[in-house]
């Protein structure tokens, strides 16, 4: 009998049994893959090492800040600054047609810039930056107002406000076409004004710290292990039956396989499975592997955000991608003390789940190929043309998105409603990660921390 | 009036040891060691922050950047360390120093101090 059984080795579970465990619970995470970090992994092909998933660490601050975001999550892990050994980012920037915003860890670069394309706008800007630091991300109160609605009434050239939805959306909107203002406010704080940084050796270095720090404090993690089924009886979960038929027994079990996914799992037939429309937003991402840094190209970018129009379309696309918008990472342009071995490119672009599953093999490969070159021809029209550099590719798409989260569609940032108590209709069960409200890196990892204080010891502190 | 210098408190706390080793059979954590304990605890839970300047009539979080997570921190770690179950309704008596020790006495005179 465990104390708590956590489904999924992503960030969340992670950080989540890292916590129990630190508190002498019994704790025992499963994990579908063969590998763990969910979403956020990494991987080695043809000699070479790859991340995928996010392409930067956001609420970077620098060392020895006392709160936010990052602060609070190495407090809790009770992990050094150190141990995440992370690089800032140089500068990145949001490229539409006619203008150009660039941003860093200095909050006051982006209002510059504003102020320099915008000049009308500057104390607009201001307004809007004052009440998204007033905003408090622990009341849920203002969690349904339109983000688009909010910002509009403050900044009144379209533009800007298309430019500064680009990025809070593809880093962090499950909904399309809108945000709602709570996460808006905590997307511009933790991308804008706090900062993007990312570790030299990749996000497998901050999945293998939490996976070291779970194991020494007696944590049990079993791979290739998916969950075929909550058996409930009344309104707890009793067993926890594996797709290899063992069954395991947990007094709580906390589980980031996604709403639906995990309501899907409950035996009990609850209707709660057909009252929240899953995730429609995925990506693909194409990843070059160059013989030069990318600065020597001419880029010195950590993250181009571009929009070839002028309204920024955030929203399924009816095609396979949409190459209109895109995300553009350059993992070489951190501000680390040595560079990396290879210079490397990654776009990401919106897609289309149902279309890339209903491809067979054949046309599925030659789809890929296709967009692959579709997306970096999109991509170099706001970059310097990297293509005669490359020596080597890989691409991945929504059904590889599915593979490894398991999230239904592909879907990266999960439902759009989310479940901000973590509770559902059973008293012993327990949602964290994406559908719980909180993404990203440093939102997967503060999700699991918060839900498994709030259900797996807080209520157990004083029994 | 506390405020005293911190320095101050090991030559204290000898002296109250020794004092608690010849005098009982089995010595239970005095206030001085329960204040020790839950600076520890701090020191555990916020590693980053300077606790000899801490005041221990006012409140830890007028001092510190404690969240209430971090307060949920301190009673899990009695907890760990000492078996001292809190109610969450106590949790409200952790406030400061003063208040944290007053409360935990009745609750920790009968655990036996680590052995020095």
């Amino acid at each position: 009998m465990y104390d708590t059984i956590i489904i999924g080795a992503g960030m969340s579970g992670l950080a989540a049994g890292i916590r129990l465990a630190y508190y002498e619970q019994r704790v025992c995470i499963l994990e579908r893959h063969y590998t763990i970090g969910g979403l956020n992994s990494f991987y080695r092909l043809r000699g070479r090492d790859y991340d995928v998933g996010l392409h930067a660490l956001t609420n970077i601050t620098p060392k020895g800040t006392k709160t936010g975001p990052l602060a609070r999550l190495l407090r809790q892990l009770r992990l050094k600054w150190d141990d995440f050994a992370i690089s800032p980012q140089i500068g990145s920037e949001i490229a539409f047609p006619g203008a150009r915003l660039r941003f860093d860890n200095d909050a006051a670069t982006l209002r510059d810039e504003v102020a320099h394309a915008f000049p009308h706008q500057a104390d607009n800007f201001d307004r809007l930056t004052r009440e998204i630091v007033e905003y408090d991300d622990l009341s849920e109160t203002h969690a349904n107002l339109s983000a688009r609605e909010v910002v509009g009434s403050i900044i009144t050239e379209p533009l800007l406000v298309e430019m500064l939805f680009c990025p809070l959306m593809y880093y962090g909107s499950a909904r399309e076409h809108d945000m709602d203002w709570g996460q808006f406010s905590i997307m511009f704080r933790s991308i804008f004004l706090e900062g993007l940084g990312r570790p030299h050796a990749g996000v497998r270095l901050i999945l293998k710290h939490l996976v070291r720090k779970f194991r020494a404090l007696g944590g049990e993690l079993k791979l290739r292990a998916g969950v075929k089924q909550l058996a409930v009886d009344g309104n707890r979960v009793t067993r926890v039956v594996l797709e290899n038929d063992e069954v395991l027994e947990a007094r709580n079990v906390l589980s980031s396989a996604g709403w639906c996914e995990t309501m899907r799992l409950c035996d009990d037939g609850h209707p709660v499975v057909n009252s929240r429309a899953p995730g429609q937003l995925t990506f693909c991402e194409t990843i070059a592997t160059l013989d030069a840094e990318p600065s020597e190209l001419g880029h010195d970018r950590t993250i181009t955000f571009f929009n070839d129009h002028d309204r920024f379309v955030w929203q399924k696309p009816d095609g396979l991608c949409d190459v209109r918008s895109g995300v553009i990472c350059s993992p070489n342009n951190f501000a680390y003390d040595e560079p990396l071995n290879d210079g490397t490119i990654r776009i990401t672009a919106l897609a289309n789940f149902d279309r890339w599953r209903e491809l067979d093999e054949d046309a599925y490969r030659l789809e890929k190929l296709r967009w692959y070159d579709r997306i970096t021809e999109s991509a170099v029209r706001f970059i310097p043309d990297y293509r005669s550099r490359v020596v080597d590719t890989d691409m991945f798409t929504p059904t590889s998105v599915v593979r490894f989260t398991g999230h239904d569609n592909g879907a990266v940032y999960g439902t759009p409603d989310k479940q901000l108590d973590g509770t559902t209709h059973l008293k012993n069960l327990f949602v964290c990660g994406t559908d719980q409200g909180f993404v990203g890196i440093i939102g997967s990892i503060t999700s699991g921390i918060a839900m498994a204080n709030r259900h797996c010891l807080r209520s157990e502190a004083a029994t | 009036m506390r405020n005293r210098p911190v320095f101050r408190l090991p030559v204290l706390q000898i002296l109250l040891s020794c004092q608690c080793l010849i005098g009982k059979e089995n010595p239970g954590m005095t206030s001085a060691d329960i204040r020790e304990e839950v600076l520890d605890i701090l020191k555990d839970i916020a590693p980053d922050e300077d606790l000899t300047q801490l005041d221990d009539d006012k409140r830890f979080r007028e001092q510190l950047e404690l969240d209430s997570m971090d307060f949920l921190d301190i009673v899990m770690e009695l907890r760990k360390r000492h078996r001292v179950q809190i109610p969450e309704d106590d949790y409200i008596n952790l406030a400061s120093m003063n208040s944290t020790v007053t409360y935990l006495e009745p609750l920790m005179k009968d655990i036996e101090r680590e052995k020095v």
